[in-house]
């Protein structure tokens, strides 16, 4: 309480940093990071600081990686790591995909929050990443209500690792 | 104008090729196109206007400027369109043609399909008729289509901030 919180939001480039953008307004008042794949996104954040008069975000930047490269894979996740230790942030929040789920991964075993929030693009079922990311994410969203466990509310317990495979993800709303 | 888009990615070479061939019967239309980084096997448009990769001002402007706007079904480009308020064709990238690593565009357009402002084509021989719809669409309705908000539900965002407080 009191203290501002730090944010680190991470996404790939594309539709996953659009739905990003535009949960932006939840993290105004806090010390604010990303990590994108796409460094021409730096002055669509900045440009966004300076028309509400909040401080200048930090920007970081990693290289592109299909779930195939695995060279490059190997490269995210280190360089993925290296922000998350320096950044310290008190909550990560990823709308995915590859970069995301490593920041999550990373960040849980360093203490912090982690919100994973599923493309809108998913309407059938989770992402490849956000099944993957489930185990370490405090918060698990999908943004349809089709796929959430609203009508069958499951209590889900993380510490009991076959309560993970019924959980299902939260629905708080969608991007758009 | 009309304003082709595939994402900043793969080539997306059936609605290219389908969108040059409306094109090509509808000389009156200008229509631009980001086809995509293309290698030397792909094959080009040969109607169209087009670009392989738009820098994002330029994108943006060309979102500004078009009266209808056709693309793969992706999560970008049908945010582009409903938050500036321009109707958009879009058609699925399907797996079993190597243009996605899965078949989750076919459920993005399903659902989207019920916006008033979204035309799908399931495939390249549904493009001229979603493109004409859309055209018409956007003689009859372009003062009334809203553009949604830039940002996600109120509700959304405050639950998201009140957990980021509440850490």
């Amino acid at each position: 309480m009191g203290s501002t919180k730090k944010v680190l939001a991470v996404s790939s480039s594309g539709g996953h940093w659009v739905q990003l953008m535009r949960l932006r307004p939840a993290w105004d008042d806090c010390e604010v990071a990303y990590l994108t794949t796409e460094p021409d996104y730096r002055s669509q954040v900045e440009k966004y600081a300076k028309d509400k008069s909040l401080p200048l975000p930090r920007f970081y930047i990693t290289v592109v990686a299909t779930r195939w490269q695995k060279f490059r894979l190997l490269r995210q996740l280190l360089e993925t790591a290296m922000v998350v230790l320096k950044e310290r942030p008190d909550v990560i929040v990823s709308t995915g995909a590859a970069p995301g789920f490593f920041a999550i991964k990373i960040g849980k075993l360093f203490g912090s929050k982690t919100v994973w929030v599923d493309s809108i693009a998913n309407v059938d079922v989770m992402s490849l990443s956000g099944q993957k990311a489930a185990s370490s994410a405090d918060v698990w969203l999908t943004q349809w209500p089709e796929l959430s466990n609203r009508k069958n509310q499951l209590s889900v317990d993380q510490d009991q690792p076959s309560s993970k495979l019924l959980r299902k993800p939260d629905y708080w709303g969608s991007v758009i | 104008m009309i304003f082709l888009t595939v994402g900043s990615e793969l080539p997306f070479s059936r609605l290219t090729t389908a969108v040059d061939g409306w094109a090509a019967l509808h000389k009156d239309q200008r229509v631009f196109g980001q086809i995509g980084k293309c290698d030397n096997g792909d094959k080009l448009p040969t109607t169209i206007e087009y670009s392989q990769l738009l820098a994002p001002e330029v994108y943006s402007k060309n979102l500004e400027d078009c009266s209808v706007m056709v693309a793969h079904a992706g999560m970008g480009s049908i945010i582009s369109a409903l938050t500036i308020g321009k109707p958009i064709v879009i058609m699925p990238r399907r797996e079993m043609f190597h243009e996605t690593r899965n078949d989750h565009q076919v459920g993005t357009a399903q659902k989207f399909a019920s916006r008033p402002s979204v035309f799908v084509a399931n495939d390249e021989t549904e493009i001229s008729s979603a493109m004409d719809a859309a055209l018409i669409f956007s003689k009859e309705k372009s003062q009334i289509t809203e553009p949604v908000s830039e940002f996600a539900d109120e509700e959304f965002l405050k639950k998201l901030r009140s957990f980021i407080k509440g850490t």
